[in-house]
């Protein structure tokens, strides 16, 4: 299977809007480390683009290419048309980072309210905090604030100016599921309102219900680019759930089965070649039923490109 | 999840295009104001900035420089020493705002990744920096402003209130070059090692540049490297106090203004090339 999928949109689309942030063959080392090789990624306006990949395959890096954090060996990065190392080009932006700790002596409200202050036509700081679900954080001093709290009201600061590109690194990581489901709602709500965003995240399942198209890095490449739905095309495996008496370790030995086990009376197959496995589990249990044959998930797909980049 | 209300400030930017993005002067004059407002709220919610730094040295002038040095014979035999200790202490007073003020909190926001944040965000160029030296200074006129009014009430000194008033202004307005050492500290080492490197700056500032007691020969011609020396310097000019070997003012200007941009450019260097 050939998972070199290249960028699959060209940076101008046939639409003729150009792309909102772009990184041409750009390559990174860190010393002797090879944080990007050669990276083409485009951002396309309106879209949420997922970066996905293992630790260490380069998407934190490119983010902060395109924040102008850092800057490329080789290549070119462009952020609204233009250098990322302009503010002019960062004003039409909003950032939320893996691991920036705001000012702990502020409250919620303030710590928005200078990140309003940046923009030309923010939201109030008190609508960003309502946005993201955190309005009644607003008066609580920052440090005050848990672990998913902080990330609510660092949300509230990466939408606040109205951005139309978002990036998001790492947004849901320490959130109840409550507060997910809030941000998802507010991405959602973004994008329908133009908005792009570029997200990274290691919930798959998040990628999977939010993302217009997805990016898989590894060791600084760009592997795989698609929908959802091509990504997980990209790979052949296919999930076999069913209830069976058969022992998950004789299962384990057939051909073309990459993982069984039990989960009580279910059987769960993980297999490459589907129906010859199913044929052959039909024929030596009579009494199999409740069959469920589904293709591979975004995470089934993940692990095994990565796997192979590797 | 909540209903969003807009208020008159989340109207739809009304210029379409790359430009609903430009930011008019008032906007950035805005944003400076609110970093400003933001720093200084945030520093004055720190007891442990605001008391030793800002409000212990008006009861250490009174302490060491009214009560125990004005009962030596010295001082009585020679009152313009009152004024000498005034301008001495005022000069510490000044110090630590913008030393410790400067540099600790940078070291620290440094290594929280707050910075980091910043400079992705499109904050105005340099409005962090700007805040805090700016706080810095209104915390070195409350500091060096409250030995002042102890000098004023009990410190047996020969000056007019204008004098007082100018030689908290002058200390204020030259206080950019010790914060320039701070941000240069602040900038290159990590929020854990600065306020201790801090540190051994600030006693020496304070102690080997004659602020207190006359210095031996051997020290003295070594004072002149301190940038509190020069302060100190300016600050006696106003007060019109005189004594041989004093350096010219015009000098103490032109050495405070060096300080100021050769470690201010080092750190600005610093953080634009790693942050």
């Amino acid at each position: 299977m050939d998972t070199r999928v290249q960028d699959s949109v060209p940076a101008m689309p046939v639409g003729g809007e150009p792309s909102l942030a772009e990184l041409h063959g750009v390559s990174k080392r860190y010393g002797k480390v090879v944080a990007l090789n050669g990276l083409d990624l485009s951002v396309h306006r309106g879209e949420l683009l997922a970066l996905l990949g293992p630790n260490g395959a380069g998407k934190t890096t490119a983010i902060s290419l395109w924040l102008g954090l850092v800057q490329p060996d080789e290549g070119k990065v462009t952020l609204r048309g233009s250098s990322p190392l302009e503010v002019q080009s960062r004003r039409g932006i909003g950032v939320m980072m893996q691991d920036a700790a705001l000012p702990p002596q502020l409250r919620a409200r303030e710590v928005v309210e200078l990140a309003c202050s940046y923009y030309a036509h923010p939201l109030s700081p008190d609508a960003a905090l309502d946005m993201v679900g955190a309005r009644s954080l607003a008066l609580r001093p920052y440090s005050k604030l848990s672990g998913g709290q902080k990330r609510q009201v660092q949300f509230a600061l990466a939408v606040c100016g109205q951005p139309e590109l978002l990036f998001l690194d790492e947004p849901s990581v320490g959130l109840d599921v409550q507060a997910r489901e809030a941000m998802w709602r507010a991405i959602r709500q973004l994008v329908a309102g133009g908005c792009s965003i570029v997200l990274t995240t290691h919930y798959l399942e998040e990628a999977e219900r939010l993302a217009d198209r997805v990016a898989v890095l590894a060791s600084g490449r760009l592997i795989a680019s698609g929908t959802v739905s091509e990504i997980r095309s990209l790979v052949s495996r296919k999930q076999i759930r069913c209830t069976s008496e058969m022992p998950a370790a004789a299962v384990r030995e057939w051909p073309g089965v990459t993982q069984a086990s039990r989960d009580g009376r279910h059987l769960q197959v993980t297999a490459i070649d589907a129906e010859n496995v199913l044929r052959r589990l039909l024929a030596a249990d009579p009494n199999l039923a409740d069959l469920e044959v589904r293709q591979a998930g975004l995470a089934e797909a993940f692990t095994e490109l990565t796997k192979e980049a590797a | 999840m909540n209903a969003v209300t807009l208020s008159p400030l989340d109207a739809v930017p009304p210029v379409s295009g790359k430009n609903r993005y430009a930011m008019s002067w008032a906007r950035v004059l805005h944003a400076y104001l609110t970093e400003i407002r933001m720093e200084l709220t945030s520093a004055m919610r720190v007891p442990a900035f605001v008391i030793p730094i800002v409000l212990l040295p008006a009861p250490l002038y009174f302490l060491f420089g009214v009560i125990v040095a004005g009962a030596s014979p010295d001082a009585k035999a020679h009152p313009e020493i009152a004024n000498w200790l005034f301008t001495g202490f005022a000069t510490m007073a000044v110090l630590g705002p913008a030393l410790f003020g400067v540099g600790c909190s940078i070291a620290i926001e440094r290594d929280q990744g707050l910075l980091r944040l910043k400079r992705a965000m499109p904050s105005p160029s340099g409005a962090y920096l700007i805040a805090k030296i700016v706080m810095a200074m209104i915390f070195a006129t409350v500091a060096a402003g409250s030995v002042a009014v102890a000098a004023a009430l009990g410190g047996k000194i020969t000056l007019s209130a204008a004098q007082l008033v100018a030689i908290v202004a002058v200390l204020v307005a030259a206080s950019p070059a010790c914060a320039a050492i701070g941000l240069f500290i602040g900038t290159r080492f990590s929020g854990t090692a600065t306020p201790g490197l801090t540190n051994l700056v600030y006693f020496p500032a304070i102690y080997l540049s004659g602020l207190f007691f006359p210095l031996p020969k051997a020290l003295q011609r070594w004072s002149v490297i301190w940038p509190t020396q020069h302060m100190d310097r300016l600050a006696l000019a106003v007060a019109h106090f005189k004594a041989p070997g004093m350096l010219d003012p015009r000098l103490s200007v032109v050495v405070l203004m060096a300080v100021t941009l050769v470690f201010g450019g080092l750190a600005l260097r610093r953080l634009a090339r790693v942050g």
